[in-house]
């Protein structure tokens, strides 16, 4: 079987000496024993004999909803044909990890629609890799809100994606057009969760539309209000395969750094094509409290961008009594194989008597490292 | 046999292999040595290499009936992700890098055995795997993909969640930086020889 594409002329080099370079090479790739083939072949015709995979599932599942009538439009195109709306490209473009990806056409344009009466959610593009499953919908019809729910002032609506488990959710934006759609960008957590044997995600889109007004204003405050949310029984739901970017760069190390006689350990840096995860610990210098830290991550003294994000993490190899934060950078740092520098300057306690019982320590915690 | 025909050829084959074993073994038959080759010269222990790729061809029997063209994946860019998500586990699970791993010349060695011995000699496969092995991360795989496997430049795109000028370009590099330190060593053998 001929399986080659043309092969590459190189300038500088013979072509004809390249041609018995590249056909050395290719005669040392290895390969199996006679006995390992024989083996396999048993077994893998075995498991093909008794019907495991042998017959066709259902590329989409449609769920019926008894309250609504539902179309299904489903418009399955190849990302040269249709592009991504301006506003979505607009707001894929101000995270650096996920632009990256999609100039790179990492990501998987879908154009899924599905419309319930006269609200159509479109999930137009998707991307997956180790650390986080981003999607990209438009929702159309809230022009149709006031006509048929009086009073409302607008709808919202909250989403889910589930890969067997609901996923955790991280950032979200939204924007409308002023007329009639809402544009949005979700962006859930994947990190710790093992890839799928032929790398491809099984997914549910899900949102649920409500509408909210004012209901008054409280008396000793005009600018405060207080608003009503009624659900309007729109349930929208989109299944949908995405294949995963496996690839990650991982250091797990337990590096630490003692400033102010607090020491901090560096534990995990995971570094996908979109996004880069950074895991502190420390042992809480006051338990009362619940410890953020306030990074500052350099790749040769130029701040890595898309960072700001913080949450609390478990299960990363941390000593008992220690707590963890993880700082996510929405950037494209996959490609870098220079040396990182992670510096802590502050120290945030939170206390449980709301956002100003805080107590702040600063201080200089660096950390030097490579990923592997 | 023209690129266009052999691509339609495998699109009835892949076809019928969802519901008939021998057309799933005339597929099984095309694609064995192809992956444990991309399987092996990632993994040099043979028996761990052996493994992920017993595991590969399960993976590629239970789930064989997913494949679409919803996404425009070919089948071999499908079966190459597998590949490529197990090899990732393997690594993942020993705890370990592939970058990390020395070059074992007994491993290399053992592999060497296994080359196909009508144009090259066990010392120049192990040469030549050598400069592989130290090409970086990406475009070692890229070379892998393409000389080893015999992947077309989309494919190895679309495995790798790349552009096609990306692979060329990887390419492109990654055989005159091979081509040139191969030749080298070649004529540093044979003043060797020769004094």
């Amino acid at each position: 079987m001929n399986m080659l594409s043309a092969q590459p002329s190189i300038p500088g080099i013979n072509p004809q000496a390249l041609e018995r370079f590249i056909e050395t090479l290719r005669q040392t790739a290895p390969q199996p024993s006679a006995e390992f083939e024989q083996r396999l072949t048993s077994r893998v015709m075995g498991e093909a004999i008794r019907g495991r995979g042998s017959f066709l599932k259902p590329l989409f599942r449609t769920p019926l909803r008894a309250a609504a009538a539902i179309v299904l439009t489903i418009s399955i195109v190849s990302g040269a044909v249709l592009a991504v709306s301006s506003i979505l490209r607009q707001m894929i473009g101000y995270d650096a990890g996920l632009n990256a990806v999609f100039n790179s056409d990492e990501g998987t344009q879908l154009n899924l629609s599905q419309t319930i009466g006269d609200y159509t959610l479109t999930l137009e593009w998707a991307y997956a890799d180790s650390n986080r499953v981003t999607v990209a919908y438009t929702l159309g019809g809230w022009d149709k809100l006031p006509t048929q729910f009086p009073g409302f002032q607008h709808y919202q609506h909250d989403l889910e994606l589930t890969e067997g488990g609901v996923l955790v959710p991280m950032t979200f934006g939204s924007t409308d057009d002023g007329q009639v759609v809402t544009s949005s960008v979700f962006t859930f957590n994947r990190s710790g969760m093992a890839p799928p044997d032929d790398g491809l995600l099984d997914l549910r889109l899900t949102a649920n539309l409500s509408g909210w007004n004012v209901v008054s204003t409280a008396e000793y405050d005009p600018r405060i209000s207080n608003t009503e949310t009624t659900p309007l029984d729109v349930s929208f739901a989109i299944d949908f395969t995405l294949p995963l970017e496996g690839s990650v760069r991982m250091l797990d190390t337990a590096q630490s750094a003692t400033d102010q006689d607090i020491t901090l350990t560096l534990r995990r840096v995971t570094v996908t094509a979109s996004q880069t995860r950074v895991v502190v610990c420390l042992v809480p210098p006051d338990p009362q409290r619940q410890w953020a830290l306030i990074p500052y991550l350099t790749t040769q003294g130029v701040e890595v961008p898309g960072g700001g994000s913080m949450d609390f993490i478990t299960g990363v190899g941390e000593v008992a009594g220690e707590s963890c934060n993880v700082f996510s950078y929405n950037a494209a740092m996959y490609d870098y194989q220079g040396d990182w520098a992670l510096e802590i300057r502050e120290l945030v306690g939170f206390g449980s008597g709301g956002g100003d019982d805080q107590q702040r320590i600063a201080g200089s915690w660096r950390f030097d490292f490579a990923v592997p | 046999m023209p690129e266009d025909i052999e691509a339609q050829r495998e699109r009835e084959l892949i076809q019928k292999a969802r519901s008939n074993p021998d057309a799933f073994r005339e597929l099984y038959d095309l694609y064995l040595r192809r992956v444990y080759s991309y399987v092996a010269a990632r993994i040099p222990a043979q028996a761990d290499a052996e493994d992920v790729v017993a595991t590969v061809f399960l993976s590629v029997v239970k789930h064989l009936h997913r494949l679409n063209n919803h996404h425009q994946q070919s089948f071999a860019a499908w079966v190459f992700t597998i590949a490529r998500n197990a090899i990732a586990d393997y690594y993942r699970r020993a705890g370990q890098d592939e970058d990390d791993l020395p070059l074992d010349d007994d491993l290399l060695a053992d592999q060497s055995d296994l080359v196909d011995m009508t144009l090259v000699t066990q010392e120049t496969a192990a040469e030549l795997r050598s400069l592989v092995d130290a090409l970086p991360r990406r475009r070692r795989e890229i070379i892998i993909l393409r000389y080893f496997s015999g992947l077309r430049n989309h494919e190895i795109a679309e495995v790798l969640h790349i552009d096609e000028h990306t692979v060329a370009s990887n390419l492109s590099r990654g055989l005159r930086q091979l081509y040139q330190q191969y030749t080298v060593l070649q004529s540093s053998s044979a003043e060797e020889s020769s004094v």
